[in-house]
């Protein structure tokens, strides 16, 4: 019955020391790092400070890298927003613009034995059907008297006075500039149009001249923009 | 009386030669582990002393106050509160109780001897 005790507090005994040792062995460990002489820690430092340099050099030129980056996306971004309102710019007839196209002369019809006829004036109506007409014909930018047609561009008649854009349009002859892609199929179509007929009832005709440089004025009145939104999903 | 003397040195060499070593995270619970078997050890002694030992009170108390040390001071560390401390003082007094009375017993017994 002793033995048993003393067998027992002998195995504790041992478990109490092999527990005290790991402990001791842990915290003298720990002590080693922060005994070392001050020739090691020099050594170290020198290491570290190394170490440091290195590190920072690479932060710095990744850095570097990174505003680069930045920069360049910046770049080409803001680039391709000016192409784009350069595009749209363009399309809105804010810009001039140069093409082939043909130039309409809408002068009094003339008679080799009576003369200049008695024309009457060109009205409102007659001027939107032939922008209707020369846009059918494919025309990508027309400008009347020098005035450019734009989406939103009135054409009225003021006290008898045909105006467009607001700005009254000199009495016959006057000049339309129309771009196309393809000039003399314009004028082709132009010329077995009715609305030459409809010009010439009113004693008026059209002459057509295909022009292979043109240029058009840009829209000089502001775009009202305040009912516009953006289309939700539409690009 | 000198065996578990042997077994101590015997656990301290085992303890020193093996390349064991706790990680330091769990230096705080090994400590107060530490305490708590120091204490149960002494305990043990003096019930020996006072002819109150019992083996199975004596490896139930060494491991349950081991276990019950290490305990409280894992929730301390998780309430964020030091209840190691109460483990700490808990084992401390008992200690220092334990000592005295081995002490006493100690001296009286050669007393009598010497008388």
């Amino acid at each position: 019955m002793k033995l048993k005790r003393n067998l027992l507090m002998t195995i504790i005994a041992a478990f109490f020391g092999f527990m005290l040792a790991l402990q001791f062995k842990t915290i003298t460990k720990q002590e080693i790092s922060y005994t070392r002489d001050i020739g090691e820690l020099q050594v170290a430092l020198a290491k570290a400070e190394k170490t440091h340099i290195n590190l920072s050099q690479k932060l710095a030129q990744t850095q570097h890298l990174l505003k680069k980056y930045k920069k360049r996306e910046a770049e080409v971004s803001i680039q391709a927003m000016k192409k784009e309102l350069k595009k749209l710019k363009r399309r809105a007839g804010l810009t001039k613009v140069t093409d082939s196209g043909v130039t309409l002369t809408i002068a009094p019809m003339v008679f080799v034995q009576s003369g200049p006829y008695n024309h009457e004036p060109v009205t409102d109506t007659l001027l939107r059907r032939l922008m209707n007409q020369l846009n059918q014909f494919g025309a990508t930018e027309i400008s009347v008297d020098g005035e450019r047609i734009i989406n939103t561009s009135p054409i009225r008649m003021v006290n008898g006075q045909l105006t467009v854009n607001d700005h009254p349009i000199d009495d016959v002859p006057f000049k339309i500039k129309v771009l196309a892609p393809k000039p003399e199929m314009l004028k082709k179509k132009l010329d077995v149009s009715q609305i030459a007929e409809s010009f010439a009832r009113s004693g008026l005709q059209i002459a057509a001249k295909i022009e292979q440089q043109l240029t058009l004025p840009a829209y000089e009145g502001t775009i009202h923009t305040e009912h516009l939104n953006v289309a939700e999903g539409g690009t | 009386m000198w065996l578990p003397v042997l077994g101590l040195l015997i656990g301290l060499g085992i303890g020193v030669m093996t390349n064991l070593s706790v990680p330091e995270a769990y230096t705080d619970y090994l400590s107060i582990a530490i305490l708590a078997a120091f204490d149960t050890l002494l305990g043990g002694m003096r019930a020996q002393l006072q002819k109150t030992y019992d083996n199975i009170i004596f490896i139930t108390g060494f491991f349950f106050n081991i276990f019950l040390a290490a305990f409280l001071a894992f929730l301390g560390v998780h309430l964020g509160v030091d209840l190691y401390l109460a483990a700490v003082f808990a084992f401390g007094v008992r200690l220092f109780n334990n000592i005295a009375v081995v002490r006493r017993i100690l001296i009286i017994n050669r007393k009598k001897k010497d008388a």
